[in-house]
């Protein structure tokens, strides 16, 4: 309570000193937390992608000739994808996807053709993201068996085809074929990349490319079982790697194992389609660097407004001590008052850094060029919603905490070392 | 029976130029229930003398002994909590703290020892205020109070904890004669009336006649 007091005391009466505080704090709070919410959107858990950390995906193969230097990634050949994911153990669902999605001309017969993202997905899919039906239903079992021509269309691209939203049993055509409309589902935002689309087409396995005794357009998606980790899992497709490996030894190849399937976090620092897998813990270390960077430094500079503070109260100090405040109750009472400026600053700071992610976006999010040029509606800007989240208040409040511990315990350390007849002898 | 007791002490100030004897070969006893006044002209060691007397600061060579207690001895934390429970301070310029309203300033003490409840420092700040007569300014800053207002809380905050000894540092030197003598009146019933062992330094003769004993000091030297 006196706390705050003291807090007030001083916004009045050294103005300058203590805003000057207040806004470096922010400053340093606003850049960190920028770094950690750009880090961070990857694994938000927000709908349709709420089970974020319960997904595992796969969609590349690295073969490498064993005499040779050649070595090449791509896409999964479905034979193999089948070999290697279906059936783990701790696995709830799994669902293919057609990689090849090349944007479509969409229209309604005779009329404007818009370009729009397409997502080739089976009915499992569905169960894996908790997309909102606005409208209709997705697919079912038999129509994914019978390949029938069905769709789901996003709101926005109901919106821009209809004119309206519930459009369920209406005809449209993608690529000049007829298709029909199953199901209107809320949009989604574009950097959810593994389930953003404008529109879902339904998807038979047997359309997925294999051209390549290697290589081919499958995306295996997986949802694992409540508890279940990605280790369990990883582990498991490590052996049939191996077990894979005697047929591919014998045309003189390896198919080299990275880690698969990956995460939402190891998707998002990439890797995949290149020759390495993604490495996420070095990953964390040049995130942890930065951090510390961006702390350690406006600490340093806190440090000294928060012994020009203290200047002022030295006698205060003083008289503290004489009526008896020991040492470290001087230090903790430093650091409490201090806190109270880091953690205003500190708030601040968080909301100057989320408007600032939101509005700057663009400088941080990119979407794959194919997607920027499908419906206008496209835009590479998180939901407020995914950047507002209890995760990145904890942060900002675990960044504050540091900061005070770094700027203030030097001072208030050197403060309480002041021997109390000297401290009351400086005049105010 | 001496309640302080200082044996041939000295400081010495060190700064990088010179070397200042402030208290040179000090001894003197101190009676339980005294009412002692300090005088000497400016510079003679009379601050010197009472924050060592409080604690504040170490003899460059001496002990003092407060109640039976060699302070030699003792650390920072359990020099604090001595001064905590065995001596007020009062000051010439009252040191109140700008930031804490009339009431958090006089339980300072308070707040700093151990197994005193909330409820309780409320009371006993409601019962030292009252007797100080300033209960109605609880709520009032220490910059909205005249400055015989701030002595008498600074007197409110140095008895709280209702320490034996309190010491005095020209407790009226900031304040006119009326107000002065308003404290000095405050100052004798703290002895006559709680015993308290009272030691204070001052510049006026009228008011040192009319405390117990006179101690003078010159250039570091205790002289009467
Ligand atoms: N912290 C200090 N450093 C150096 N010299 C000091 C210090 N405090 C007091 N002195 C010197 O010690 C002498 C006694 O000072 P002081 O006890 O304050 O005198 P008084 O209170 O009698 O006016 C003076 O010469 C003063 O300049
Ligand atoms: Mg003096």
């Amino acid at each position: 309570m006196n706390y705050f007091r003291q807090i007030y005391y001083e916004m009045k009466h050294q103005k300058m000193m203590t805003w000057v505080s207040i806004s470096g704090t922010a400053l340093a709070i606003f850049l960190v937390m920028a770094f950690v919410m750009v880090d961070q959107i990857n694994s938000v858990e927000v709908a349709p992608e709420s089970n974020r950390s319960r997904i595992l995906i796969a969609s590349g193969f690295h073969v490498k000739n064993q005499k040779g230097m050649d070595s090449s990634t791509s896409g999964l050949n479905l034979d193999i994808a089948r070999r290697l994911y279906e059936n783990l153990e701790g696995v709830e669902v799994l669902s293919y996807i057609n990689a090849f999605n090349d944007n479509c001309d969409v229209n309604l017969p005779g009329q404007e053709i818009f370009t729009m993202a397409p997502k080739n997905v089976d009915n499992e899919f569905w169960k894996i993201y908790d997309f909102t039906f606005i409208d209709g239903r997705p697919f079912d079992e038999a129509e994914v068996k019978s390949d029938a021509k069905l769709v789901v269309l996003t709101k926005s691209a109901a919106r821009s085809l209809f004119g309206e939203e519930k459009v369920a049993g209406r005809e449209i055509e993608v690529d000049a074929y007829p298709y029909r409309v199953v199901g209107v589902v809320e949009d989604v935002n574009p950097l959810l990349s593994s389930s953003f689309a404008n529109f879902y087409k339904l998807c038979n396995i047997a359309g997925i490319k294999n051209d390549d005794p290697y290589f081919g357009s499958a995306n295996v998606v997986m949802l694992l079982k409540e508890g279940v980790s990605a280790e369990s899992v990883k582990t498991q497709v490590e052996n049939r790697y191996k077990m894979i490996q005697s047929e591919f030894s014998k045309e003189g190849y390896e198919a080299v194992y990275h880690g698969q399937p990956y995460t939402s976090e190891e998707v998002a620092i990439g890797g995949y389609g290149s020759n390495n897998g993604p490495d996420l813990d070095s990953h964390n270390v040049v995130q942890w660097i930065i951090y510390s960077i961006l702390i350690l430094l406006p600490a340093i500079n806190l440090s000294s407004m928060t012994r020009g503070r203290l200047r002022h109260r030295v006698a205060e100090i003083g008289v503290r001590r004489a009526f008896g405040a020991k040492r470290n109750s001087i230090i903790r009472q430093i650091l409490g008052e201090n806190l109270i400026i880091t953690f205003f600053g500190g708030m601040l700071g968080l909301l100057f850094s989320i408007i600032f992610v939101w509005l700057a976006s663009n400088m941080f999010f990119s979407m794959s060029g194919a997607l920027e040029q499908s419906l206008e509606v496209v835009n590479a800007r998180p939901d407020l919603g995914m950047l507002f989240r209890w995760k990145n208040f904890f942060w900002a409040l675990l960044f504050c905490f540091v900061l005070n511990v770094l700027s203030a315990t030097v001072p208030a350390w050197r403060a309480s070392k002041v021997e109390p007849a000297e401290a009351l002898s400086f005049a105010r | 029976m001496a309640i302080i007791t200082l044996k041939d002490v000295n400081k010495v100030y060190r700064t990088k130029e010179i070397e200042t004897l402030a208290l040179e070969n000090v001894n003197l006893k101190i009676q339980k229930g005294e009412f002692v006044s300090i005088m000497g002209p400016s510079g003679c060691g009379k601050s010197t003398l009472l924050n060592i007397i409080g604690l504040l600061d170490v003899p460059t060579s001496g002990t003092i002994t407060i109640m039976d207690d060699t302070t030699g001895k003792m650390n920072d934390s359990q020099l604090s909590s001595f001064r905590n429970r065995n001596i007020g301070f009062v000051f010439q310029s009252f040191h109140l703290i700008p930031s804490l309203n009339v009431a958090e300033n006089v339980a300072l003490p308070l707040a700093y020892r151990s197994g005193v409840s909330a409820k309780e420092r409320h009371e006993k700040v409601a019962e030292v205020l009252t007797r100080l007569g300033l209960s109605h300014r609880m709520r009032h800053f220490p910059g909205q109070l005249s400055g015989g207002q701030c002595q008498r809380v600074a007197i409110a905050r140095a008895i709280i904890g209702d320490p034996q000894i309190v010491l005095a540092d020209e407790p009226t030197g900031n304040l006119d004669s009326k107000m002065g003598q308003e404290v000095m009146d405050i100052l004798h019933q703290l002895n006559k009336e709680d015993g308290r062992t009272i030691v204070m330094v001052t510049h006026n003769e009228s008011q040192a006649r009319m405390t117990d004993r006179i101690v003078r000091f010159f250039d570091g030297r205790q002289v009467e």
